[in-house]
């Protein structure tokens, strides 16, 4: 029998996909847009695919923030694993 | 996939932020933004030919590091050719680029209406179709390479 504590905040349902993850793939990988592939973010990763990563600038600012923020959600609005 | 924006809160207890923005506000401003961006670009690039060096235009570094193009390299040339009505040039300066503009250009009709429509909106690509999309992507960039 589960115990339910009275002022418990509901916890956010996770991710499947992990931050560390999606920040190594954005920033090795960015100019192809894999890291936001991989979070299911399928138009910011065409628009990185198409423009060589935002210039490089975009998908390296992008994968940096993946690794060092911890409210980063994949496309289904789900909390990113650490 | 269209989704609503409200099943796509961020996760957290409701009701601490300061003020509520628009609904419509927050699914438009981005594609409107590109839109008005897009217009700024063409008219900046309209007098800058980026055949020619000390354009004062932005550059690929992955290029420029490497030496190798990206799928992408070769995309404000396209754009300048294409400004100004050169299909063949367009063509050489990245091929991969100008087939799928008009895809490009269809998808990005449907985000800007659903977008002013208040509803989010992103490409309906399932896995298989990310899965060959990048395959292309990665053919294209080894062939541009090796040609």
């Amino acid at each position: 029998m589960s115990y339910q504590q009275p002022y418990a905040q509901p916890q956010p349902e996770l991710s499947d996909k992990s931050k560390v993850v999606a920040g190594i793939l954005t920033i090795l990988l960015g100019s192809l847009g894999v890291g936001r592939f991989y979070t299911g973010h399928i138009g910011i990763g065409i628009a990185q695919l198409l423009t060589c990563g935002g210039l490089g600038v975009w998908s390296l600012i992008d994968g940096i923030l993946f690794l060092t923020s911890n409210d980063r959600t994949d496309a289904q609005g789900r909390l990113l694993r650490s | 996939m269209v989704t609503s924006a409200k099943a796509r809160r961020r996760p957290g207890p409701p009701g601490r932020g300061g003020f509520a923005v628009p609904e419509r506000l927050r699914t438009a401003w981005a594609p409107v933004a590109v839109l008005v961006g897009g217009v700024a670009g063409s008219a900046y690039l309209w007098s800058r030919n980026p055949h020619l060096p000390g354009q004062m235009l932005p550059f690929c570094p992955w290029r420029k590091v490497t030496g190798l193009q990206c799928p992408g390299c070769g995309g404000t040339r396209m754009a300048y050719d294409l400004l100004h009505g050169d299909l063949a040039a367009a063509w050489h300066d990245n091929a991969a680029l100008l087939l799928s503009l008009p895809l490009v250009a269809a998808g990005y009709l449907v985000w800007l209406r659903h977008g002013l429509a208040g509803r989010r909106w992103q490409p309906p690509l399932g896995r298989r179709g990310t899965a060959v999309l990048l395959g292309v992507a990665t053919a294209w960039t080894v062939l541009r390479n090796l040609l």
